[in-house]
Parts: structure tokens; C-alpha cells; sequence
């Protein structure tokens, strides 16, 4: 009895412990999927700045959630230079377009590292599949309580197999009215690395299309202080039926 | 001391079958360490030509953390400065920029990655031999004529921004069911960038390697597109045009290299008068590391952060790949004459024990143990004197031969060494080095193989020799 007694104990307190971590990762999906929706429309501000140059973009963002290959187009409004160019992922497929000559490229997965258009996002991070929530084990490593939100801080470790590159990311998120918000994301090259390489920061909170969305993202590596690359959502449309054909290279001429 | 001579000389003659086996073994001695060390000397010329004409150059000047970072803003600015300074100088043969950076070439719906290299043709002739690698078509020659981009205008940059405002209205139409397929849109858009970065009058010329076009399919006079970034960051992409196909022998390189013009890549990459790396070839390749000293002291004050170097800096593995073999084929070689150092040893000890006899009778009429060992090594030395002079004329028969016509390893494949790649025909190369050090060495070891026999045969108790039978 006393044993069957022990038994339930250890396989309540077993399961507790997956709930959280679930949890952790229920949350995590939740944050990164905030601007996504099922499928979502926005046209973002993408102001791009280096050393080497400064450059501002107007983008329209489409993503679709709605099947499993996760599908997103970016195409790019203004300036004239590259007004017109398309951007297309579904799967780890991605293909770029040029409206002057009418040529798609079509790139291999490797480029996904690659950086997008010169910023400092890479192809992969633009076009992100929430990989976060699978790739990655989680853990919590704070939870504090601040201005009527509860905040947490959840440290995600790769899984021994995953195909990702950062050996840790600490995730800053906090719950607000029962929705998930991330707040900062630090991406580590090691897991025993003191500073992270790069910080993706969101912020600006807005009403945009019924639902409260951060607004702004902002990303900066540690290396170069004075660097960034931010983005600024101006609309956003949500769950919106957008047409299939919309995510195919026909669609770019 | 003629005497001497005289006495060895017919000593030696005295058994000529034993005489002649030692010398034939010397003389194979020298005869083969002459070949061995001439092909030796030939597969380091090779590999060192082979680096410097192939890629490398004699010297290259960079900027300064280039080679550590090769990222594409580390360039050598005011590279036709620069260049006109080298090509001043005496030691300087011929001066050549490039330029380099990757990007991502297709062709119908197959797309590979690709690196591209920016060359001066006219000058690159003079330093490698890019230009001799054509297996199909042509190398390129000229610029292709490209108009001038121009900055946007007050009005234009207005115009632009309006633009902007009409594509996001539309989008979000579009997303609302309206159809806004305006071609307008995209007209002026275009003016506006044929203003920017108008595109070349023709198309630009490149030469692929010899694998890439064939896993492009791509054959001289198609037409391909390659996406690349620029150096302010931008995606872009351009048609051009296969003038050639070039086979440079490393796998990786004939997989992956494009070869632009070096004015066109500037052009893509916008990288005006820019190039990441001037390859030199100097006049005398012996005394390079002079010249790398004068251009160092030419370029260090006006262009502090550029870096100078050899090709031996350039390529350490090279240098020490021929250092690793001169040490394998020193072994040989000295394996060689060791052995002929005891026939030579073993030969005269029995032809001491054989004389004993005389040798003692010698003695016992007065002559002193010296003149014993004097006698000995001398009869060593002609010997060897004669050997080596039927040595020498082995080697360089053969050596000669492998010099003029090679000795083809073909069969055993096409093959590069350390990434050079290499002719397919082993070449000797004879020097005087190689035909006297392996005379000297097998003096000195004749003469060290004579020393036991000549003393023991000094030893000798007249009384007791004499009675030898």
C-alpha cells in the first residue's frame, strides 16, 4: 500500500513536471506566433544599419500557418531600387525573384544562415518556422512578478540532434490578460557562452487589427554596439483568407 | 705520389671482374642519386611554379586582415594607384588585381553556389595562367560598356517615395480582393532604376569551371543568372553570358569558380576602383624575398594598412610539402650509398686479405704503416674516381631524358598536390647541385669504407703475413 502510495506520487509529481514544460513551450510558441496568427498580412519598415551603410525598406509580409509547410512571402515595396523583388519560403525552400528580369533563383536550404537583404536578420529568422518550440528543450530559469505581468525567463537548450546554431536562447516573455508577449530574445553561439551574440528585443506594444502586438523588433549584435536592424510593424491583418496561389512563383510575375 | 697512383692502378687491374662489380655498384649508386635528387628538384619546381602560376603569384599584396577574415569591404582602395606604384617598380614583373566574393548562379530550374573572382586579363596573363586553362570558348578580354549609374534627383526621390505609398496601398487592396495589377507601378519604378544602377549594354561576359557547367548544363553562349549581394548589402540579380570554360585541375575550383572581368565585378559588387588582393610576379623568383622587401617599402608609407607577402608565406603547406619530400628523398639517397659504401668497404677488405702476403713482404722490405693506409686509399679513391665519372655520365643521361620528355604518370590519374595542380608528366630538373653532391658524398664515403681495411692491412705482422699461405 505504502509502495502503491510512493508510486503515485512519483508519477504525479513526473507528470507535473512535463505540464511545465509544456507549458514553457506552450508559451514559447505562443510568443513567436504573436505577429503570425494562422495567417497574417502586415507591411513592416525594416530600417537596416551598419558600418558599411544605412537602408530603409517597406515590406509586405504574408505568412500562412494554416498547412504544414509554413509559408511566407516577403515582398518588397519601396525603395525603387528593389521595389517588386519577392522573397518566398515554404518548406526549407526558398526563392527569390526579381521583377526587372523576370528571373526566380532558387536557393538551397544552406542559405538560410545567409543574411536577409544585408540586415541582420538571416533568411532563416525572416522566415521563420517557430523552431523554437520543437527544436529545443526548455527550462526555467526566473519568474518574477511586475506590473500586474508575470514575466518569465526560460532558458532553451538544443535537443541533441536539432539542426540549429545557437547553443543557447533565453527567452523573456511575459503574460499579460492570459496572452503570451515576448519581450527579449538572447541568442548564444555556446551554451557556457557569458554574453549573447545577439539580442532581438520587442517593444511598442499596440492595438493592431483587435489584438494587442508588439510592434516594433529590434535586433542587435554584441560584437558591433552601434549596429541594428529594427522593424517596424505599420499594419498587420490577421487570419485573413489568403489564397493559396498567393505562396507560389507564379504568383510573382 | 704518381707512384701511388701507379701501384693502385694496377692493383685494381690485377682482378678486374671484383674491380669492376664494385665500380658498377658505385656508378649505379651515383647514377641513381643523381636521377633521384633531378626529379626531386623537378616535382618542387613544379609545385613551386604550379602555386605561383596557378593562383598565388610570386608575391600578393592584401589588406591588412584580409587573408583572416576575407570579408568583402576589406579591399585595397585606390586599387589603380596602387597598382601603377607596383608596376613602377624594377623588380615587379606584372601586377594584376582581383576581386573576389560569392554568390548564387542558375540556370532554368537548377541553381548552385558559386565563387566569383574578378580578374585583369590583360595583366593576369602576365602573372598565372588563368588564361591558359580555356577548354571551351574564349577567355575574357574587355569591360563590358555598362552607363554610368546616377544618384536620384529631389523630384525622383519624391516620385519614389509616392510610389512606396501606392505599392502598400495596393498590396493591402489586393489583400481586400481588389485587383490593382497597375503596370504602372513597375514602369516607373524601372525608370527610376535604370536612373540608380542601369543595367550593361550587352551581356557581361564569364568564364565557368569545367564542372560547374556541367552540372549547369550550361555550354559557351547560354545565358545564366546569378544572384548576388552587393557591397552595400543588396540582393541582386543579372543575366550573363558563358564566353568560356576553364579546367584548373583542383576539384573544388572547377565545381564552384566564375571568372568576371574585374571592372564588371567592381560593377556588381559596387566596389568602384576597389580589389581584395593584387597578385605580383617579380622578375627573378630566386630573389623574391628582396623583392617583397622593396614593395613593402614602397607601399608602407603611403598605404599603412595593406600587407605584403610571398607566395611562400602565402602557402606554408607548399613549402613545407617540398621540405618533407627533399627529407624523404635525403633518406633515400643516403640508404643508397650506405650500401654502396660497404660493397665499396667489403670489396677492399678482401682485397687486402688476398695480398696479405705481398702487403707483408712490402712492409718487411720497409714500407711504414702510412704509406700502407696511403696505399689502400688510394687504390679506394681511384676507384671511385673512375666509378663517378661513369656515374655522372648515367645520371645525366637519364636525368637529361626525364628532363626532355618526362616520365608520364598519367595512368595513375589526374592528381593535385595540396591543391596545385600538377602536370600529369613527372619533370626532372638537373642542376649542378644534383651532379656534384652526390660525387662528393660518395668520396667522402669511399674514403671513410677504405679507412678499415687500410688500417688493418697497416697492422699487418710481416712475419706472420708471410707465412700465410
Amino acid at each position: 500500500m505504502k509502495q502503491l502510495f510512493f508510486f503515485f506520487i512519483i508519477l504525479l509529481s513526473s507528470n507535473a513536471i512535463a505540464n511545465s514544460k509544456d507549458q514553457l513551450g506552450s508559451w514559447i510558441d505562443s510568443a513567436e506566433r504573436i505577429l503570425r496568427a494562422k495567417t497574417s498580412a502586415s507591411v513592416l519598415s525594416m530600417a537596416i544599419n551598419k558600418a558599411e551603410y544605412q537602408r530603409d525598406f517597406t515590406l509586405l509580409v504574408l505568412t500562412d500557418d494554416r498547412s504544414e509547410q509554413q509559408k511566407v512571402m516577403v515582398r518588397m515595396l519601396g525603395p525603387a531600387l528593389w521595389r517588386g523583388n519577392v522573397t518566398l519560403k515554404v518548406d526549407d525552400r526558398i526563392s527569390f525573384f526579381e521583377p526587372r528580369n523576370k528571373r526566380t533563383t532558387v536557393m538551397s536550404s544552406s542559405m538560410l544562415a545567409s543574411s536577409w537583404m544585408g540586415s541582420h536578420f538571416s533568411n532563416d529568422d525572416l522566415m521563420r518556422e517557430t523552431d523554437l518550440a520543437t527544436h529545443y528543450a526548455y527550462q526555467a530559469a526566473k519568474s518574477w512578478h511586475q506590473e500586474s505581468r508575470d514575466y518569465h525567463l526560460i532558458e532553451l537548450t538544443p535537443l541533441p540532434s536539432a539542426p540549429v546554431v545557437w547553443g543557447k536562447v533565453m527567452y523573456r516573455l511575459y503574460i499579460d490578460d492570459g496572452r503570451v508577449f515576448p519581450e527579449q530574445v538572447s541568442y548564444y553561439r555556446r551554451n557556457s557562452d557569458e554574453q549573447p551574440e545577439r539580442t532581438l528585443t520587442y517593444s511598442d506594444v499596440k492595438q493592431m487589427d483587435g489584438f494587442k502586438v508588439p510592434t516594433m523588433m529590434e535586433m542587435r549584435i554584441s560584437d558591433k554596439p552601434d549596429e541594428y536592424t529594427r522593424m517596424h510593424y505599420q499594419k498587420i491583418k490577421f487570419n485573413s483568407d489568403l489564397a493559396a496561389s498567393k505562396f507560389t512563383e507564379q504568383a510573382f510575375l | 705520389m704518381g707512384l701511388y697512383i701507379r701501384l693502385a692502378w694496377r692493383n685494381l687491374l690485377r682482378n678486374t671482374k671484383r674491380s669492376s662489380v664494385t665500380a658498377l655498384g658505385i656508378t649505379l649508386g651515383i647514377g641513381f642519386c643523381i636521377t633521384t635528387l633531378a626529379i626531386m628538384d623537378g616535382l618542387s619546381h613544379d609545385l613551386i611554379t604550379g602555386t605561383t602560376q596557378g593562383q598565388v603569384g610570386h608575391i600578393q599584396v592584401h589588406e591588412q586582415d584580409y587573408l583572416a577574415k576575407r570579408q568583402l569591404q576589406q579591399t585595397i582602395e585606390n586599387n589603380s594607384q596602387v597598382l601603377l606604384e607596383l608596376r613602377d617598380l624594377n623588380s615587379v614583373k606584372a601586377a594584376a588585381a582581383r576581386l573576389y566574393s560569392f554568390g548564387y548562379l542558375s540556370k532554368d530550374d537548377k541553381s548552385i553556389g558559386v565563387s566569383l573572382l574578378g580578374v585583369e586579363p590583360k595583366h593576369e596573363r602576365q602573372v598565372t595562367s588563368l588564361a591558359e586553362q580555356i577548354v571551351d570558348g574564349s577567355f575574357i578580354s574587355e569591360p563590358t560598356p555598362w552607363p554610368k549609374g546616377q544618384a536620384l534627383s529631389e523630384a525622383q526621390l519624391a516620385l519614389d517615395e509616392q510610389l512606396t505609398e501606392q505599392a502598400i496601398a495596393n498590396a493591402f487592396a489586393e489583400l481586400d480582393g481588389l485587383d490593382t495589377t497597375s503596370n504602372e507601378l513597375q514602369l516607373h519604378t524601372n525608370e527610376l532604376i535604370d536612373t540608380l544602377a542601369p543595367l550593361p549594354f550587352t551581356l557581361p561576359q564569364v568564364v565557368l569551371g569545367v564542372k560547374l557547367a556541367k552540372n549547369l548544363q550550361a555550354n559557351v553562349g547560354d545565358e545564366i543568372t546569378l544572384l548576388f549581394e552587393t557591397a552595400q548589402g543588396a540582393q541582386q540579380s543579372l543575366q550573363l553570358q558563358v564566353a568560356g570554360i576553364s579546367r584548373q585541375g583542383t576539384d573544388l575550383i572547377d565545381r564552384t569558380r566564375m571568372i568576371f572581368h574585374l571592372e564588371d565585378l567592381q560593377k556588381l559588387l559596387q566596389l568602384p576602383n576597389q580589389s581584395h588582393e593584387i597578385a605580383i610576379s617579380t622578375m627573378n623568383l630566386q630573389k623574391v624575398d628582396f623583392a617583397q622587401q622593396v614593395i613593402s617599402d614602397v607601399l608602407g608609407s603611403s598605404y599603412p594598412q595593406l600587407s605584403v607577402q610571398t607566395w611562400s608565406q602565402l602557402r606554408p603547406d607548399i613549402l613545407a610539402l617540398i621540405q618533407s619530400n627533399q627529407a624523404l628523398m635525403g633518406t633515400l639517397v643516403f640508404i643508397i650509398f650506405l650500401i654502396a659504401g660497404v660493397g665499396v668497404m667489403n670489396a677492399m677488405l678482401v682485397s687486402v686479405m688476398e695480398r696479405r702476403k705481398e702487403l707483408s713482404l712490402l712492409k718487411a722490405l720497409g714500407l711504414k704503416g702510412p704509406n700502407v693506409v696511403w696505399l689502400v686509399t688510394v687504390e679506394t679513391l681511384v676507384l671511385t674516381f673512375v666509378a663517378s665519372i661513369a656515374g655522372l655520365a648515367m645520371g645525366i643521361v637519364l636525368g637529361s631524358y626525364l628532363q626532355k620528355y618526362g616520365w608520364d604518370i598519367s595512368q595513375f590519374g589526374e592528381f593535385s598536390l595540396a591543391g596545385v595542380g600538377m602536370t600529369s608528366a613527372l619533370k626532372a630538373k638537373l642542376t649542378l647541385n644534383n651532379l656534384l653532391i652526390p660525387v662528393i658524398v660518395m668520396f667522402v664515403i669511399a674514403l671513410l669504407a677504405a679507412l678499415y681495411p687500410a688500417f688493418s692491412a697497416a697492422r699487418l705482422e710481416p712475419a706472420q703475413g708471410m707465412r700465410a699461405s
